[in-house]
């Protein structure tokens, strides 16, 4: 009886859908979060009949054929990279991007990750570096006489200097965007590295092109919809109830066999 | 004599095949683009004696219930559903043409519109429709026509049109698993369907009504178990009484 185990792929499915349903609301406060989606496929289909297949000698065929699907399977996760709220912090160190582009962090490995994440801070020399102690890219330093900072829409970041009048230039903020973002592979704390399916980066100052402004003292909140995950969790949850009960049922079925009198 | 359990064993194996298609069709419940399936039964006629015949159950073909499915809004500029009859075109990477309802579309690595599964989706032309790199913006019309704002200017550029066919004869369709289906028919463009962007197509599964269907197989199911135990002891009654009466 395939009813079992399609009932059992339809549970797996639907168990899958549920964790990415809970790490989306997991992540609600999470900054720069960007929500996924699990998206099913159906599975291969077995020919009893083939549709289209003669019927008979003076060629006529069958109009319909008899296919049994398989169940299903997790196509996969997507990140639905829509824009998230800002919301103003009023701390000067932390970015927002209004529009496309990441920034860029420099991993302790030497390698380039990226993120939509703009809480920055500066480290024991001055550096512009993430919650974590990582460095932007590229290097920017804050001297310790500097009283302000200043970051404007096209990404420059300015600092006003005790004892003087006009502000420092301490370098320009480049941002990176992917063909497919969606591509870009998450390792964890925010942060998004490139794979073969985002494509290369492409760097570019904000505003340029087609890259996002910078807004200063404001921060990205995630895109998560409350609302929808939990009508979403709703749904998945009462879908694999009803798998359950397809198991059951396939279950009972069996089971009626079984008692027959001989 | 057998006959009577035959004919409901047959029923059996018919009921257990539509059980499948129930299970399937829950299984896919949450599955982009899923049309569920049904069962068709016939009688197969075999002739014993003249003007009698025993009736068996057959499984003659099961059918896609082509209607739409509820249309979901994700938010996705990439996913793509369709409003009314129609397909659209993917390429397999054997290089044929496969058709699909499920429209939720991202780009490859050489930025091409294409399938989750990596399979680029073919605009008017045959032709798969690439996405610059330099793009902020994609808007997909009513008809499918890709355009997008290229380097912030103040024009939209086009890309392309993606193109939505359909078919004669939708039964004819096989489905290939993916929620992709093959077809030899030669396709005529959708005209009066349309296209909604940032949206999905859910698959068109009714719960109650798988569920109202799977009690009626069990039941069914059950019914013929019951009537073979009974046909099985009337055989065995017939057999201990007449053997009783002979001796």
């Amino acid at each position: 009886m395939r009813a079992l185990s399609i009932g059992a792929t339809g549970m797996q499915a639907q168990q899958l859908n549920v964790e990415v349903i809970s790490n989306n609301i997991a992540n609600l406060a999470t900054t720069g979060f960007k929500r996924s989606r699990a998206e099913f496929q159906d599975l291969l289909y077995q020919n009893m009949r083939s549709v289209g297949s003669a019927s008979s000698d003076t060629g006529t065929i069958l109009p319909s054929g008899l296919q049994v699907g398989l169940g299903v399977r997790p196509a996969a996760t997507y990140r639905i990279n829509e824009q998230g709220n800002l919301t103003v912090t009023d701390n000067p160190l932390d970015l927002a991007v209004n529009g496309l582009g990441y920034l860029q962090v420099q991993l302790p490995d030497g390698t380039t990750a990226y993120t939509r994440a703009g809480s920055l801070q500066l480290n024991q020399t001055g550096q512009l570096v993430t919650a974590d102690g990582y460095q932007i890219i590229p290097s920017i330093t804050v001297p310790s006489t500097a009283i302000a900072i200043t970051v404007n829409a096209s990404g420059q970041i300015l600092a006003t200097i005790a004892g003087q009048t006009n502000q420092q230039t301490l370098g320009q903020l480049q941002l990176a965007n992917f063909i497919d973002p969606a591509g870009l592979d998450a390792i964890g704390n925010n942060l998004l590295k490139e794979t073969q399916a985002s494509g290369s980066p492409i760097t570019g100052n904000p505003q340029s092109t087609s890259f996002g402004s910078i807004v200063q003292g404001s921060l990205e909140t995630s895109n998560v919809d409350i609302v929808s995950e939990i009508t979403n969790l709703i749904t998945a949850q009462r879908a694999y109830e009803m798998n359950s009960k397809v198991i059951n049922t396939a279950d009972q079925m069996l089971s009626t066999t079984n008692q027959m009198k001989t | 004599m057998q006959s009577p359990s035959l004919v409901l064993l047959s029923g059996q194996q018919a009921l257990q095949r539509a059980m499948d298609i129930v299970a399937n069709n829950v299984a896919n419940a949450s599955t982009t683009g899923f049309k569920r399936q049904g069962i068709e039964f016939d009688t197969l006629l075999t002739p014993t004696a003249p003007g009698q015949g025993l009736n068996f159950v057959l499984d003659r073909a099961t059918y896609r219930d082509v209607a739409n499915g509820p249309i979901v809004p994700t938010g996705n500029q990439l996913d793509l559903a369709i409003q009314g009859k129609g397909y659209f075109q993917v390429q397999t990477p054997e290089g044929t043409t496969a058709y699909t309802r499920n429209g939720a579309f991202q780009l490859d690595s050489q930025g091409r519109i294409s399938t989750l599964a990596g399979q680029p989706v073919l605009g008017d032309g045959g032709q798969p429709i690439t996405v610059p790199n330099t793009v902020s913006q994609i808007n997909i019309g009513d008809d499918g026509a890709v355009t997008a704002r290229v380097d912030n200017g103040a024009n939209l550029a086009q890309l392309g049109k993606i193109s939505i066919v359909k078919f004669e004869n939708e039964q004819q369709m096989q489905p290939k698993g993916n929620g992709l289906y093959g077809t030899s028919q030669i396709s005529a463009p959708a005209v009066e369907s349309f296209v909604v962007q940032g949206a999905i197509e859910e698959s068109n599964v009714q719960p109650v009504t798988e569920i109202t269907q799977m009690i009626q197989v069990m039941r069914a199911y059950e019914r013929a178990s019951t009537l073979i135990s009974q046909e099985n002891q009337r055989l065995n009654t017939a057999i201990t009484t007449l053997s009783k009466t002979t001796f």
